[in-house]
């Protein structure tokens, strides 16, 4: 124990905390850039694959090179997305329910994004999972 | 001792994921305190070789060894230990608090990071306000723990 001088607090700790707050909220007021409103995306690796407006009802069978991975479920009635059947392990993609507009659900094993795009308060972000 | 700390990392690396967090993946962080500990006692290398012990012994308990949240883990942990030594070298007189919380947004930030080159695409950095808010939470919690430790470690009570 080298040190002896060891404090719990000092009042220089505390730009230290209010810096990650300061960048929280930039972060968060972030505008999404993107023309698009009310539209289900779904990228696999950055590249758009799907794309459907959010307000039809549909189910649509997310692969990549045949190779079955999820299925994204869009519920036109309540305007919100989700992820079910997915063949990642721990499934806790699964277990994230229904995204709106402005949010996103994250898989990393399967490197599966869906946007829902639209213009609403960026805070909304429900979820991500992987 | 650094075998006793690594030891309490993973016990607690294994059973923190049972407590309830506001996003359903992401942990809140306390398996970091044996690390803390370790850096706040002035022995920076040591605390890479706990992070390494907790990470790889723990992800290999809970199944998760060399998944993507593994990888993740492991380099958000790796970075937060550099920027705390950095942090912890450059000054003698540092405090529990800031030593932690700067841990746990360097790790917050890495993590989200490599999970935004994983699936390529800025998605995984929406959540990081929610990270960085929780992560403050437990950082100071953590300092709070670690720095009660190294007291009582000086002071010779242990035991």
């Amino acid at each position: 124990m080298k040190r002896n001088d060891l404090q719990f607090f000092s009042r220089l700790d505390l730009f230290f905390i209010v810096t990650p707050i300061f960048i929280a909220f930039f972060i968060a007021a972030i505008p999404q850039a993107s023309g698009k409103n009310g539209v289900v995306t779904v990228y696999i690796s950055g590249e758009l694959v799907y794309e459907q407006p959010l307000t039809r009802t549909a189910t649509w069978v997310v692969k990549s090179d045949g190779e079955y991975l999820s299925t994204l479920v869009v519920d036109g009635s309540k305007e919100k997305v989700k992820l079910v059947d997915s063949n990642c392990p721990l499934k806790i993609c699964e277990r994230t329910g229904w995204v709106g507009i402005g949010g996103s659900i994250v898989c990393v094993p399967n490197k599966i994004v869906v946007k829902v795009e639209g213009k609403t308060k960026a805070s909304e972000i429900d979820i991500v999972t992987w | 001792m650094v075998a006793v700390l690594a030891a309490f990392g993973v016990a607690i690396y294994v059973v923190e994921r049972l407590i309830p967090f506001p996003l359903p993946v992401g942990r809140w962080g306390l398996s970091n305190y044996p690390v803390l500990t370790i850096i706040l006692c002035g022995r920076a290398p040591d605390a890479l070789l706990i992070l390494i012990v907790k990470s790889v012994v723990g992800s290999m308990i809970i199944g998760s060894f060399l998944s993507p949240q593994f990888i993740m883990g492991l380099g958000g942990g790796i970075c937060a230990v550099l920027a705390m030594w950095a942090l912890e070298a450059c000054s003698n007189k540092v405090s529990a608090v800031r030593v932690s919380v700067t841990g746990a947004t360097v790790n917050n930030v890495i993590q989200v990071l490599i999970a935004s080159a994983m699936v390529k695409n800025w998605a995984p950095t929406a959540y990081l306000p929610v990270l960085l808010i929780v992560g403050e939470i437990s950082a100071v919690a953590n300092a709070y723990l670690a720095w009660k430790t190294v007291i009582i470690l000086k002071e010779g009570r242990f035991i």
